[in-house]
């Protein structure tokens, strides 16, 4: 079964070519471009990794982290360079994408939900 | 509206008031310069000299106004005589005592009311010196000293006025006194004992004209009162054998001696070469009646309030009343001592300079047989203490040969009033001047010749001696206001730069007010210069320190755009990075390649846009032309950098830009005006139910109107009337600098512009204004190259 990822970002054009990127077998991508619905979801059907866009409409990536359940790997992506890395996620990227790194990175939660 | 109240002290206050006798005169030039001065000082179009009569205010001088009185129940001025100094009233129409005043709501709008108190000699309150606006206003503190020193000067005058009158009045009394002179004459030969008499002679001894020679002598002495027949055969012996002049005061012995005349005779004696004498002539004068009269002329003379003293052809004294001992401060004994001329009794001019004798007023009167009126003189008495008094000097010729009768009145109190008046003008270091435009003759002050530099001596007293100081950068500039203002085009309010003869610079503020005929056409003006290099000194460092402003207003809002701009770059280049990295696994799917190809357009124009608007923002801010920039361009570049912002905070941006006008600016500055304003209102809306802000451009006659509404409900009047001072902001501390919109309106003025808040408006609604003027200039220019 593969892991369930959800990414969240304004920018629309990112999230198709985001699930394009990183889509496989392994990695099954959900993405919302509205903070409210994401959150909706992650509830409903809590994913193994949450990837967030820090820049969101009235809300940030990190107001968004401490709403969900704590346990849920985090991964925030950002292109606005003075973001500091919070606590609650467990990685921060900064766009354009370090491709090879992030695929490294979900590869990790692939081998660690097996 | 509140009745005036009436002073406690009404009574006394109007009797000093009719003392003055200046109700109901004529205008004078004195008082009106006053106003005039007051008109131009405080920059109103209404300056009052008012005094407050029984039921009336009544204008000794009045400029911009035609009315000459007001009843006192209306009167603002009866107001502020009830208290001490200046009363200010900003804004009548939000005064409870004045807002429904019929001088308020009425064609004259007093609106704004400043009146300093005419306070006399006595300390009473007779009027004001006020000035009027029909807008809401306030005096600054040059301008409410010199009110109150020109209100000084006001009553000095009025004051002065009183006893120049009174002087002069008792002068003629005098004059007319002494004017009773029926004189006879006479004539002795010694040698050949012949003599003659006029017909007025024989009238006073009331014998028959003509009478034989032989008899006429004894007839003459018969007359004689015989007590006083000694002394005449006495002076008649030492006139004939010493040759000494006499005169011999004696009575008439008439009818038997029931009737008694007193007489003076007075002799002359004139020689031959030899020392012989010739001829003895004189005169006669029937005294009885001076006699009779001189009691009451003495009693006059003891009750005056002015000062007399009679000085002969020597300079000595010899007739002299109490008030004259006790104005100058000396005993009988002093006065009478022939000392008088002694150095411990100094005399000075009204400049302060010892006054030699000869220099005195009677002195004056006595050489040129002239009157001499109104000098001032200072007497310095033993005790040190220095005495102001206001001279009369008349000669009069008598048979002890010309005297002169000299009266004063001690004006010491109005010589210091006058003094410590000047002494405030001059340390408020205005000059006053006075301009002549039909021969061109300036007057000036004393302050106006240390404002230049120059010596009074030197100074030609005409308008080039000024144009030659002016210094070349504003020379064509002070000249034309001159004219300008003389030509009723525009008012004499400018700072022009001097250079002094010691080649000091300096920058002269000056004001002027012109006087009119009927016709008219400018008779004189009235200005006054004052120093105001420290002031503009002030200004340049304060222009530098906004320029700072600006720039570091620049660099932080930058900073703050920074973050977001990295985020606008970053996200078409993420867009960018994986269409290209997905763009070799879409060969075979044609619609799929064109979507990843689309996608890297659009997001390398989207950061073409982002990056050109900046590079604009990285240019330095000295030395920009202005050029003509099409106000729609610079909102588009504005709205790209706030693009962002909006949809972050979910705002809906809205613009409207239909006019294709263009305004000659600095592209930049008017780019950052316009962020900052959009960037603040999407701020404003970011918390509320609904979030929208529009831009919209208009054109409206000669001008272009940029407006910047968002669905906030408006602003409070608290932070309206602060909205555009520095660091004023409502922003939780450490987000807004407060610099923005105070920042904005200063950009706004140097482009000629301007910014407001529309309070018409149910949102909030800030509307700026360009002229379109410097844009056909510029096109002016443009077509001749």
């Amino acid at each position: 079964m593969p892991i369930r990822l959800i990414y969240v970002d304004d920018e629309t054009d990112l999230l198709e070519l985001f699930s394009d990127m990183f889509s496989s077998p392994e990695v099954a991508i959900e993405t919302y471009s509205d903070p409210e619905r994401a959150l909706e979801a992650i509830r409903r059907n809590p994913p193994d990794l949450l990837v967030l866009d820090y820049r969101l409409p009235r809300t940030t990536g990190d107001q968004i982290a401490k709403q969900v359940d704590a346990s849920i790997p985090k991964v925030l992506v950002t292109g606005d360079v003075t973001v500091q890395l919070q606590s609650q996620f467990d990685a921060i990227f900064e766009k354009p994408f370090p491709i090879a790194r992030i695929r490294e990175f979900i590869q990790s939660h692939v081998a660690r939900k097996r | 509206m509140k009745n005036p109240p009436y002073p406690s002290n009404e009574n006394e206050r109007q009797k000093s008031l009719d003392a003055l006798g200046v109700l109901d005169t004529g205008p004078e030039q004195a008082f009106d310069q006053i106003t005039n001065l007051a008109a131009a000082i405080c920059r109103t179009p209404i300056a009052l000299i008012s005094l407050v009569d029984r039921d009336r205010q009544w204008f000794k001088s009045r400029v911009g106004l035609s009315a000459s009185e007001t009843s006192r129940q209306v009167s603002f001025c009866a107001h502020a005589i009830v208290g001490d100094g200046i009363f200010e009233i900003e804004d009548a129409r939000r005064h409870p005592d004045f807002s429904d005043n019929p001088l308020v709501l009425g064609e004259l709008q007093v609106v704004f009311y400043a009146g300093a108190v005419l306070v006399t000699s006595t300390g009473q309150h007779v009027g004001t010196l006020c000035v009027i606006d029909s807008h809401p206003r306030h005096l600054d503190e040059l301008q409410r000293k010199a009110l109150a020193t020109l209100a000084q000067q006001a009553v000095a005058l009025m004051e002065l006025r009183l006893y120049r009158d009174s002087t002069q009045k008792v002068f003629s009394q005098l004059q007319e006194a002494q004017r009773i002179s029926q004189i006879g004459s006479w004539q002795f030969n010694p040698v050949t004992h012949e003599q003659s008499w006029s017909s007025e002679h024989y009238r006073i001894f009331e014998i028959e004209e003509p009478q034989p020679q032989e008899t006429l002598f004894r007839m003459y002495r018969e007359r004689i009162h015989p007590e006083d027949l000694p002394e005449l055969d006495r002076l008649i012996r030492r006139a004939l054998e010493q040759g000494e002049d006499f005169i011999f005061d004696h009575r008439v012995w008439l009818d038997g001696g029931t009737r008694i005349k007193f007489v003076q005779g007075i002799g002359k004696v004139t020689k031959d070469a030899d020392g012989k004498v010739i001829l003895i002539s004189g005169t006669c004068r029937d005294k009885t009646s001076d006699v009779v009269s001189e009691s009451r002329y003495s009693a006059l003379v003891e009750a005056m309030g002015e000062g007399l003293l009679v000085r002969n052809a020597e300079g000595r004294i010899i007739q002299y009343n109490p008030a004259a001992l006790r104005m100058l401060g000396l005993s009988e004994a002093e006065l009478n001592d022939p000392s008088a001329r002694n150095p411990r009794w100094r005399l000075l001019h009204e400049d302060g300079s010892e006054c030699p004798f000869g220099e005195l007023p009677s002195q004056g009167a006595l050489g040129a047989n002239r009157a001499v009126s109104d000098v001032t003189l200072g007497v310095r008495l033993p005790s040190d203490e220095t005495r102001w008094l206001r001279v009369n000097a008349v000669p009069l010729e008598t048979p002890q040969g010309r005297i002169a009768t000299i009266t004063f009145s001690d004006i010491t109190t109005l010589v210091q009033v006058q003094a410590e008046n000047r002494f405030i003008l001059e340390t408020l270091d205005i000059g006053i001047w006075k301009y002549n435009p039909a021969n061109r003759v300036l007057d000036w002050d004393a302050s106006m010749y240390r404002l230049y530099g120059m010596d009074r001596e030197k100074f030609g007293h005409d308008y080039d001696a000024w144009a030659s100081s002016l210094a070349p950068a504003t020379a064509e500039m002070a000249k034309a206001a001159l004219e300008h203002a003389i030509e009723g085009q525009g008012e004499f309010n400018l700072t022009f730069e001097i250079i002094t003869p010691a080649g000091m610079r300096k920058h002269i503020g000056a004001r002027a007010t012109v006087v009119r005929d009927e016709q008219g056409r400018a008779t004189m003006m009235y200005g006054i210069n004052w120093d105001r290099s420290k002031e503009v000194e002030m200004e340049s460092f304060i222009q530098q320190e906004r320029q700072k402003a600006i720039r570091n207003a620049k660099l932080a809002s930058l900073g703050e755009m920074a973050a977001g701009i990295a985020h606008e770059i970053n996200n078409p280049l993420a867009v960018i990075e994986a269409s290209a990295f997905l763009l070799p696994r879409c060969r075979e799917d044609e619609e799929k390649f064109d979507g990843r190809i689309e996608a890297i357009r659009k997001g390398t124009e989207r950061i073409a846009r982002i990056v050109k608007g900046l590079r604009k923002f990285s240019r330095s801010s000295e030395n920009v032309v202005h050029q003509p920039e099409r106000i729609s361009e610079l909102l588009a570049e504005a709205l790209v950098l706030t693009e962002a912002r909006a949809k972050r905070h979910s705002v809906s941006l809205e613009a409207d830009c239909t006019t294709s006008a263009s305004i000659v600016c600095d592209g930049v500055e008017i780019e950052q005006v316009l962020v900052n304003l959009i960037n603040n209102a999407i701020d404003a809306v970011s918390e509320r139910e609904e979030r929208w802000v529009r831009v919209r451009v208009e054109e409206q006659d000669s001008r272009v109107e940029l407006s910047v509404t968002d669905s906030g409900g408006g602003i409070s009047s608290e932070v309206e009337r602060r909205l555009f001072e520095p660091f004023f902001t409502t922003k939780p501390v450490g987000e807004g600098t407060g610099l923005g919109l105070s920042i904005s309106k200063g950009i706004l003025e140097d482009h000629g512009a301007s910014i407001a808040l529309d309070r018409t408006s149910p949102n909030t609604r800030f509307v700026i204004s360009f002229s379109r003027k410097g844009d056909e200039r510029h096109a002016d220019s443009a077509d001749l190259r």
